[in-house]
């Protein structure tokens, strides 16, 4: 069996090696320490090695620290699934010049809210708005989980928080230490069917496992939303978060020098729904993120399909028969 | 074909295995290069150099391969899971009175911290540091730092820290002294808690963390309180012991030959004498304490911590550099506030060695 | 004045290692010390022992390194147990009392002195020398007196408030000394007190000691490897070799009679004529048939006092006076003779000939 195995890795590179030799080389993919942005890095990592035999190296990476190697060392060439309200610093370096935004890798964008459990709404239908739970603090727990510091939705859940007095209303806020004890506290909260009432992105682990009710803030403004964004915003004022921008960012070097596989990069996304339903695959089989990779690849080929170039579509197309 | 199909072939195990359902496990990359079907004939090929140099480990997954009853190894790690979530409920029942005094202690300390003027704690502070040392430069140093913390702004945060710190390490000598005593009594109870401690010391603290997030509610301040306490009492518990029983043994025959109780040689010879120990076991349970300071943030803990992931996460590398500062500064000033304490125990009692 | 006490051992057996008891039937049946350690690895410290202290006497147990008299010692109060044998105080086997006699019988019928002064270094002067009471629960008022009295006795009158570590080494050990006293029990336990002092000051302690016994006549049991310390201090001497006794009785009659080649080896270096007293060498009677009488000499004169008092004539001869009595007479040609050192045994323990 390892000899097949052996054989056969080494036929589908060697094959397209010498043709696509001067075209490919070295890539390195930023590989985020998050489930949906490691299986994307995965997808995209198998894409370029059987398809454009590339010589990929996978960077442990984390969205600040992806950032920060972008504006030092103009590396890794690829950063899959930045949420750039985290990381405003991209902004700067795409005016710059120095890096420039490939995809939309969710296109419908990420999803910023505040949520409650669904069985909390069934009981108690007025906690599915704003108003409804700021008249019953008690009914979700007396107490709003909000972001740890340094988390850019951590600014605007300060300010909304003071537009709608969460303390006159009885609220209390409980600022966490770290996203992982974010999540922690709405998945223990709802395995014990325990009320809740705070902050979560999507696509996310804990949000495609659990069923979750986003609160209805009111409406989105664009200019309220962009005071309450910044630390010194002199009047708060409500409005819903808008879908998060999360980018597929590269260097202008990797987009100049490797225009094909750019160009792949440049097709690779996905719905949210089609994220959390791949990550709620994963946690019920106990998936690593290759092999998640790998269910993806396999359910989803006339898809991905459609995202390479002719003479990569043939190669894989061989390893699918 | 696996691997190591012949094993179990040769034991007679081939019925128990059990025949492996298609499609039940996720497909690994590596099937998924060979094309997705398992490579039949080559395989009894026979046995050449680079089959034995590329040998795959006996592992749960590869021994899985060959006997789908043996369990792989995420399959464990589920069981582990599982015995928890199991185990939770009960465990919670009474682990949870338990420690809710701790959260009412510090949750007491940090309101105490923010409701106090600042120049009222300055001045406390201050004479609590002349009370244990007598040392007027010490104390004008410790004021020294205090007021610049004040000036940079870091005032109420060094108070969350320094109050959370004073917390957890007096709980640690509360309870690691007596462990240590009863330790240095009971040769078989050192050689149980020995490696417990060893544990606690390094297991990385996330890993310990994980379960404490299931067992307590991530709001409560005990969380971050019991990861503290397990870490930083392992020096006071260590030093304890051995200082115990570091003292001089012709000493104690005197106690015991002049009718001394358990009780009156505990208090009247072995502590006293085995306090320089002790205090320094003290001093590295601060230190140690003040150690976990921004893990115990990442869990929701007030304090310097929390300005120190704010400038990880934004890249702010002034902010974080700065509010490091301000721990270390803390820990010089309980550093030396409880030498210059030890120095004076150790003053009182001065042993001529022979 | 408490009741002079008396100790009795009567076939003592220690045996230190795992299974002692079985290895009790070895060594009763005869296996010695080597093959004990060998065969079983366990360490034979004592071997029927069987000794009379009378009580108001010195009783000086010596032998050499490993000989266990230091084991022997501790079993008056049993910092030790024994493995089998009966020790009795006063007509009592104190291996039957339980807990809380054995604690009466420390605090009041026994008291320790040790090579290493055994202080408490983080207590006064005063308060060491008080301890034996303050254990026993008088309060510091109380004490006080007995123990500034007994300290002045020894010779550190006004320096009570010094601590241990102040002092030099003899002077730490008038301290324990004076702790001893200080309890006012009958028996005085003292394992090798003098050994760790220059001989200077090691002669002024047991000019101190005798001095203090004339006036207490206590019991007194202690523990040397010098035989002239021995010669000096014992009423009753016991020599130990390899955990069992090897002679016991009146000094000077071992000086004269010893019974075994390890004891010949052990007194062949002695000043004979410092030891031996006139007692011992003198003929019974009258002394008429040998002419003129020179002198009167003491019945306890040491031989080198006579000597002296001889002033060289080898013709002398002297009465020989207890009190006003004559006992006996002392020729010189005796006292010469009785100088003369016993040859190193052939089949002792020395491997060159003296």
């Amino acid at each position: 069996m390892k000899k097949a195995l052996l054989a056969g890795a080494l036929c589908t590179m060697l094959a397209p090696g010498v043709a696509m030799a001067d075209e490919c080389g070295d890539v390195s993919v930023a590989d985020m320490n998050w489930a949906s942005g490691a299986i994307i890095t995965r997808i995209t990592e198998f894409l370029m090695v059987q398809g454009y035999g590339c010589d990929v190296t996978l960077v442990p990476s984390a969205t600040t620290t992806s950032v920060a190697s972008l504006a030092e060392k103009n590396e890794p060439d690829v950063v899959p699934e930045l949420w750039v309200n985290s990381a405003p610093l991209f902004l700067k370096l795409e005016a710059e010049g120095k890096a420039q935004v490939a995809a939309n890798v969710f296109s419908d964008g990420g999803v910023e809210n505040w949520w409650v459990p669904d069985y909390l709404v069934e009981a108690h239908p007025e906690l599915a708005t704003i108003e409804g739970i700021l008249a019953n603090p008690e009914l979700v727990g007396g107490r709003f989980h909000n972001c740890p510091d340094g988390w850019g939705c951590r600014t605007a859940n300060d300010n909304l928080v003071q537009a709608f007095d969460f303390e006159g209303k009885g609220m209390e806020v409980f600022n966490h230490g770290s996203g992982e004890t974010l999540a922690a506290a709405m998945a223990s909260a709802y395995e014990a069917k325990e009320p809740f009432f705070g902050y979560q992105y999507g696509p996310s682990a804990v949000l495609g496992r659990y069923n979750m009710v986003a609160v209805d803030i009111g409406p989105y403004n664009a200019d309220i939303h962009a005071c309450n964004q910044t630390a010194d915003c002199a009047t708060p004022g409500i409005s819903a978060y808008p879908s998060a921008p999360v980018l597929t960012v590269v260097t202008t070097d990797f987009a100049t020098n490797k225009p094909d596989v750019y160009e792949l990069v440049k097709n690779i996304s996905f719905t949210s729904n089609d994220v959390s339903r791949l990550l709620a695959w994963q946690e019920e089989n106990s998936a690593s993120y290759e092999e998640a990779a790998v269910y993806f690849l396999t359910q989803n080929k006339d898809t991905w399909m459609g995202w390479v170039n002719e003479s990569a579509a043939e190669k894989l197309g061989n390893l699918f028969n | 074909m696996a691997t190591y199909d012949f094993i179990f072939d040769w034991l007679g195990l081939r019925d128990w295995c059990g025949a492996r359902e298609t499609g039940s496990a996720p497909m690994t990359m590596a099937e998924l290069l060979a094309g997705g079907k398992k490579a039949t004939a080559d395989a009894d090929a026979g046995l050449s150099l680079g089959d034995v140099w590329n040998v795959p480990p006996p592992s749960l997954d590869n021994l899985n391969e060959a006997c789908p009853a043996i369990a792989r190894t995420r399959d464990m790690t589920e069981a582990v899971e599982n015995g928890f979530i199991a185990g939770k409920d009960p465990l919670n029942v009474v682990l949870d009175p338990m420690t809710q005094p701790l959260s009412w202690l510090l949750d007491g300390a940090l309101a105490l911290a923010e409701a106090t003027p600042w120049w009222v704690t300055i001045i406390v502070l201050s004479l609590v540091v002349f009370w244990a040392s007598r040392s007027w430069r010490l104390v004008s140093r410790v004021a020294a730092i205090l007021f610049f913390l004040t000036i940079i702004d870091h005032f109420d945060f060094a108070m969350q820290t320094l109050s959370i710190i004073f917390v957890c390490a007096a709980l640690c000598v509360l309870f690691g002294v007596p462990i240590g005593i009863a330790m240095s009594r009971n040769d078989r109870l050192q050689k149980i808690i020995i490696p417990i401690l060893d544990m606690l010391q390094t297991l990385p603290t996330f890993v310990y963390l994980i379960p404490l997030i299931f067992l307590f509610s991530v709001t409560e301040s005990k969380l971050y309180g019991i990861a503290i306490i397990l870490y930083a009492i392992v020096p006071v518990i260590r030093l304890t012991d051995l200082g115990i029983r570091l003292v001089d043994r012709e000493v104690i025959e005197a106690a015991d030959a002049f009718g001394m109780t358990k009780r009156q040689k505990l208090f009247g010879v072995q502590i006293p004498l085995a306090l320089p120990n002790i205090m320094a076991g003290v001093n590295q349970t601060i230190m140690m304490a003040l150690a976990l300071v921004v893990i115990a943030s990442l869990v929701s803990a007030p304090g310097l911590g929390v300005l120190v992931l704010r400038g990880i996460r934004n890249l702010e590398l002034g902010v974080g550099l700065v509010a490091g500062l301000g721990i270390v500064l803390i820990a010089i000033m309980l550093d030396r506030v409880t030498k210059e304490a030890l120095a004076r125990v150790n003053a009182a009692n001065s042993v001529q060695r022979h | 004045m408490t009741k002079e006490a008396s100790i009795s051992v009567r076939e003592l057996y220690k045996i230190f290692g795992a299974n002692p008891q079985q290895a009790l039937d070895h060594v009763r049946a005869g296996m010695g010390k080597t093959e004990l350690m060998d065969r079983h690895k366990q360490v034979l410290g004592l071997r029927n022992i069987n000794v009379d202290m009378q009580g108001g006497e010195i009783t000086v147990i010596m032998g050499l390194s490993g000989s266990g008299k230091s084991t022997l010692i501790r079993h008056f109060n049993r910092l030790i147990e024994p493995t089998a044998g009966e020790i009795i105080i006063d007509g009592e086997n104190v291996l039957a009392y339980d807990e809380d006699r054995l604690r009466k019988m420390r605090r009041t019928r026994m008291s320790m002195v040790f090579q290493h002064f055994a202080l408490l270094p983080h207590r006064s002067v005063l308060d060491n020398a008080g301890m034996a009471q303050a254990v026993r629960g008088v309060g510091k008022s109380d004490y006080e007196k007995d123990a500034a009295t007994w300290l002045d006795r020894v010779g550190l009158g006004g320096q009570g408030h010094q601590f241990p570590h102040q002092l030099s080494g003899g002077m730490q050990q008038r301290v324990g000394i004076a702790r001893a006293l200080t309890s006012n029990a009958p028996i005085m336990l003292m394992d090798e007190a003098f050994s760790a002092l220059d001989p200077l000051i090691r002669t002024d302690m047991q000019n101190l000691l005798l001095e203090l016994q004339t006036e207490l006549h206590k019991t007194i049991v202690f523990i040397s490897h010098d035989l002239d310390e021995a010669m000096k201090l014992a009423d009753h001497l016991v020599i130990l070799k390899d955990g069992a006794v090897v002679q016991q009785g009146e000094p000077q009659e071992i000086l004269l009679h010893p019974n075994d080649p390890y004891i010949v080896d052990f007194i062949s270096d002695i000043n004979r004529a410092r030891v031996l007293r006139a007692r011992s060498v003198m003929r019974t009677g009258d002394a008429k048939d040998l002419g003129e009488v020179s002198g009167q000499v003491d019945a306890d004169a040491t031989l080198e006092s006579v000597l002296a008092k001889s002033g060289g004539n080898t013709k002398a001869v002297y009465q020989v006076m207890k009190g006003d009595t004559q006992i006996g007479y002392l020729t010189m040609s005796d006292l010469v003779v009785a100088l003369v050192p016993t040859d190193a045994s052939k089949d002792g323990i020395r491997t060159t000939p003296t």
